[in-house]
């Protein structure tokens, strides 16, 4: 189990980091006494014992990955939209691994205004598990389940700080009834966050990154940035932002004149598997090099773009964007460490990592191309 | 007497709208106004109505009704509870006997009880007119100004609401003073007469007094020839402009 | 006092006694709407649990929750919300000399939204709940936008144009502010800021009805004290001043009422449009312009359209909640174009 010897520092090797013992996943056993469960608002959520009928805003990869797979017989609801048609080959997976899904309703998502409080209520829940970002829109739906007697769960992976994600982890393997398996993710993430700091402030060096949403094409400037998501992501692994404090709000696009006059070293375009985006950056399950690395090649043809320092060393990459705001986020720094340090972390092996993710935590296998270079 | 004027001037921004203005009214009369355009003559009922502020004294009685000169009306209000608003100072939530009878009763004496539940916007000029003049008559005033009260109706309509107004004048004690363009008409219905040029009151007396051809071609410009008419009242009958 | 003339008031007393049933008509359908409102929802749920419910013979807290903290609710703001636009409206209309007038035209709606805007993006500064912190900042401005129009008003002689062109001024103003907060504005805080400024019913609780049903209580009575002078100033500023009504001050009185109404509604639902413009020229047409008998009505009608709409969004897509904004839109505009059509005719 968990002792001492797991320093922040990165003391412990990989190797016996991986091999910390499993008894401690034994998944939906209901314990006696109520969890003490404080969200990653720190706020107490009031559960008199493990939820038994669960509605889920967002993070579904991160609930199933600390709950266990065979616990999505406990969601009775969750926001339909958020994950079928935002991330549709994930959701595909997930419909074919896990039976539950099939008889879970759908209570509308935040993003179209169509989450329902009668429908939640419908379904009979004792807890609510939303990201930040909805209870904070939603502010008065909240309000009306909490007094009809919903606990609501805030979780927030996005806010892209390794405590906000050990809070988030905790909380939903408290109120699951899990907290072995949230604590062995809590503790392999934080070792890999370690790790790759202690490479980042050896190495000395803070090249300049810009990270730009692949979802419309080369074409389209997509959202870059700020201090949030991706900005905040690849500041831990020790690059310089390039939009930081250049636009206002957490994301949003930047001028083009903005990256030529900042000449980055490296720059990522983020893909994943969009519906109605046809010209988008294609990574994710199912998805080709190939078709990945097409898909990324418009963007070295952009206007001006043959003078960026990325684009004459050939540091155009693309990472999926699934990977920021989730437990899985480590990788993406693997892989952005990699490319920024290559001597520090040549070591580190990101598709090896999510492989192994995904057998220990997730019931879909790994496969496609996640993170790549334009050759 | 029962309204008195003595030395009454209105200012508008740049010029003087009224100068001078000695004036008086009896009980039971009807006094016309008459003048070319801009000679201010809405303007003196206005200031008797107290509507603008005026200089010099006006002693006027309390219960003042005044008739302005638009009679279109395009409010889905019916003829009877127009005439109720002319006592809308004094009209409980739930208007008392008094108020009703009043305004019934003025409804009757002009004659037009049958408008009373009509659309005032459905009705003729010369109708709506007298529902007009029920309304400011249910107020039961002792004091009546009218802005050309007649200028759009048609003949048979003009000699109704005069004649009516007359007659209500006489029966009720009023003092009527009515802002008239129609010298013949205000020959034939008014008591006295005051002729008002560029703010000033040229004249004051009986029409035969005041109608006086050179007056006349000084005020308004316009020759004009005096007969008898054939009721003992002088006809007017204008020839020419005065630079002819 | 002879026949006829009794008969003239005789015949005034029974148009009011009609006037009054048409009310009562009114009030009926509203109830008849009410009913359908709270039977109504995503849920589906069966009506004979929501009569059980209601009957208090209900063990289920789900069912409970939903009827009596979620369905009860929305269905009474959808009544005092209708009835409070309605009502302002009426009287906006009436002041202005404006069927088209509304609280859009004097920036009341404006203020509104920019106040919840700020609200939003700096509330999180202030000691009150963000919850309470919304509505509070709406009403504020919707209360400034108003007192600019009276101040212009004051200054320089209410009439119907000068308070349209400084209301359309502050409209303007009102609506660059916002858009330069949601330009500021965090893709968190942009978010809230529409989902605010959408028009819903959903949001809906009981201190929230309580809150503006009060405003609506204490409003309307007062507004009825001058129903008389209100009435006549149907007939044109000049008429109303000649018998001896102070046109300016009920002006400027009417406005203050349309803000506390508008403010009040728009605080808690966003904003919803079209009620207060159709709600009281259907009062109108049936029942007249005494205001005596039309604010009344318009407060009745206006409640009916907008539970109606309510219970039109719930029925549109069943399982969803159509947004109530466009309902409206969709009932107000072939009206309106009826009403133009119409006009036309009669004008001749």
């Amino acid at each position: 189990m968990k002792n001492n010897n797991t320093h922040r520092g990165g003391m412990l090797s990989r190797r016996a980091a991986l091999l910390l013992p499993l008894a401690a996943a034994l998944p939906g056993r209901a314990r006696a006494q109520a969890p003490e469960v404080i969200d990653a608002l720190n706020r107490k959520v009031p559960l008199k014992a493990p939820a038994q009928r669960v509605v889920l805003g967002f993070n579904f990869e991160e609930f199933t990955a600390v709950a266990g797979a065979q616990n999505w017989s406990r969601v009775v609801g969750f926001a339909r939209r958020q994950w079928a048609v935002n991330r549709q080959a994930v959701f595909a997976r997930y419909q074919a691994a896990v039976p539950a899904l099939a008889n879970v309703a759908d209570v509308g998502a935040a993003e179209d205004k169509s989450f329902s409080v009668e429908k939640v209520l419908a379904l009979r829940p004792d807890l609510l598990v939303i990201d930040k970002w909805g209870f904070t829109t939603l502010a008065p739906m909240m309000t009306q389940l909490e007094e009809t007697g919903v606990p609501v769960l805030v979780v927030d992976y996005q806010a892209q700080m390794p405590a906000q994600h050990r809070a988030s982890t905790l909380a939903l393997g408290g109120a699951m009834g899990t907290m072995d398996r949230a604590r062995e993710l809590v503790d392999l993430y934080a070792d890999r966050v370690a790790d790759i700091r202690h490479r980042a402030q050896a190495a000395g060096i803070s090249p300049k990154i810009y990270f730009e949403i692949g979802m419309g094409g080369a074409d389209v400037i997509g959202n870059t940035y700020n201090n949030a998501i991706w900005g905040a992501l690849l500041e831990l692994v020790g690059g310089t932002n390039i939009a930081k404090g250049k636009i206002a709000g957490g994301w949003g696009p930047m001028a083009p004149e903005f990256v030529l006059a900042a000449q980055p070293d490296f720059v990522f375009i983020t893909g994943s598997s969009w519906a109605n985006a046809p010209n988008a950056v294609r990574t994710g399950y199912g998805t080709e090099l190939e078709t990945t690395r097409r898909t990324l090649a418009p963007y070295a043809k952009r206007p001006g773009w043959n003078s960026l320092p990325a684009i004459r060393n050939g540091e155009l990459h693309t990472i999926e964007a699934g990977l920021a705001r989730c437990l899985m986020d480590y990788v993406a720094m693997q892989y952005i460490a990699r490319q920024l340090f290559p001597d520090r972390a040549k070591d580190l092996d990101p598709v090896a990592e999510l492989r192994r993710y995904h057998e220990r935590y997730l019931p879909v296998a790994f496969d496609g191309t996640w993170m790549a270079r334009l050759a | 007497m029962s309204l008195a004027l003595a030395n009454v001037g209105v200012r508008y921004a740049s010029r003087a709208a009224l100068v001078e203005i000695y004036l008086t009214a009896q009980q039971g009369e009807v006094l016309a106004i008459l003048g070319p355009n801009g000679s201010g003559k809405s303007t003196l009922l206005r200031a008797v109505a107290g509507l603008v502020p005026a200089s010099g004294d006006i002693t006027r009685p309390d219960a003042v009704a005044y008739l302005p000169q638009d009679n279109l009306s395009r409010a889905a209000l019916t003829a009877f509870e127009v005439v109720l608003l002319g006592r809308v100072r004094s009209l409980a939530f739930r208007p008392g006997l008094h108020d009703l009878d009043a305004a019934a009763a003025s409804l009757d004496e002009l004659g037009i009880t049958d408008l009373a539940q009509r659309r005032i916007g459905e009705l003729s000029g010369g109708q709506r007119q007298l529902v007009f003049l029920a309304q400011v008559l249910a107020a039961d005033p002792s004091l009546l100004l009218l802005d050309e009260p007649t200028s759009a109706l048609d003949l048979a309509h003009q000699m109704h609401v005069l004649d009516h107004l007359r007659a209500a004048t006489r029966r009720r004690g009023l003092t009527t003073i009515a802002v008239l363009h129609d010298l013949n008409a205000a020959c034939r219905f008014a008591d006295r007469i005051a002729l008002l040029h560029e703010g000033r009151l040229r004249a004051t007396g009986t029409p035969a007094e005041v109608l006086q051809p050179g007056l006349l071609r000084d005020v308004y410009g316009v020759r004009v020839a005096i007969l008898p008419g054939p009721d003992g009242q002088p006809v007017i009958v204008p020839l020419a402009l005065a630079g002819d | 006092m002879n026949a006829t003339a009794l008969s003239a008031t005789t015949a005034w007393r029974a148009a009011n006694a009609r006037r009054a049933g048409v009310c009562l008509l009114g009030l009926a359908a509203l109830a008849a709407s009410f009913a359908a409102d709270i039977a109504t929802g995503p849920a589906m749920l069966p009506i004979g649990d929501v009569l059980r419910v209601l009957a208090g013979q209900n063990a289920d807290p789900m069912m409970g929750a939903i009827v009596w903290k979620l369905r009860l609710p929305i269905a009474l703001m959808a009544i005092v919300v209708g009835a409070a636009l309605s009502v302002s409206g009426a009287i906006m209309q009436t002041i202005l000399h404006n069927p088209l007038a509304s609280s859009y035209t004097l920036g009341i709606s404006g203020g509104a939204g920019f106040g919840a805007a700020l609200m939003i993006l700096v509330g999180g500064a202030l000691p009150i709940a963000q919850e309470w912190a919304i509505p509070l900042g709406a009403f504020t401005f919707a209360a400034l936008a108003c007192a600019i129009v009276v101040g212009v008003g004051r200054t320089r002689g209410a009439t119907p144009e000068l308070l349209v062109l400084a209301g359309i001024a502050c409209l303007f103003l009102f609506q660059a502010l916002l858009a330069l907060l949601q330009f500021l504005a965090s893709p968190e805080a942009l978010a809230q800021i529409v989902f605010w400024l959408f028009g819903s019913l959903l949001r809906a609780d009981a201190t929230k009805v309580a809150i503006v049903a009060t405003i609506l209580a204490l409003v309307l009575p007062v507004l009825l004290t001058g129903a008389w002078r209100l009435t006549a100033l149907q007939l044109g500023d000049d008429r109303a001043r000649a018998l001896g009504v102070r046109v300016d001050r009920l002006r400027l009185r009417g406005l203050i009422a349309v803000s506390l109404l508008t403010g009040a509604a728009v605080a808690f639902v966003g904003t919803i449009g079209f009620i207060g413009l159709v709600a009281p020229h259907i009062a109108r047409m049936l029942v007249g312009e005494d205001q005596r008998h039309m604010l009344p009505a318009a407060a009745i009608f206006g409640a009916l359209l907008l539970s109606l709409a309510s219970v039109a969004s719930k029925l549109i897509m069943p399982g969803t909640v159509f947004p109530i904004g466009i309902v409206t839109a969709l009932i107000g505009v072939p009206f309106f174009a009826w009403l133009v059509l119409t006009a036309h005719r009669v004008r001749r």
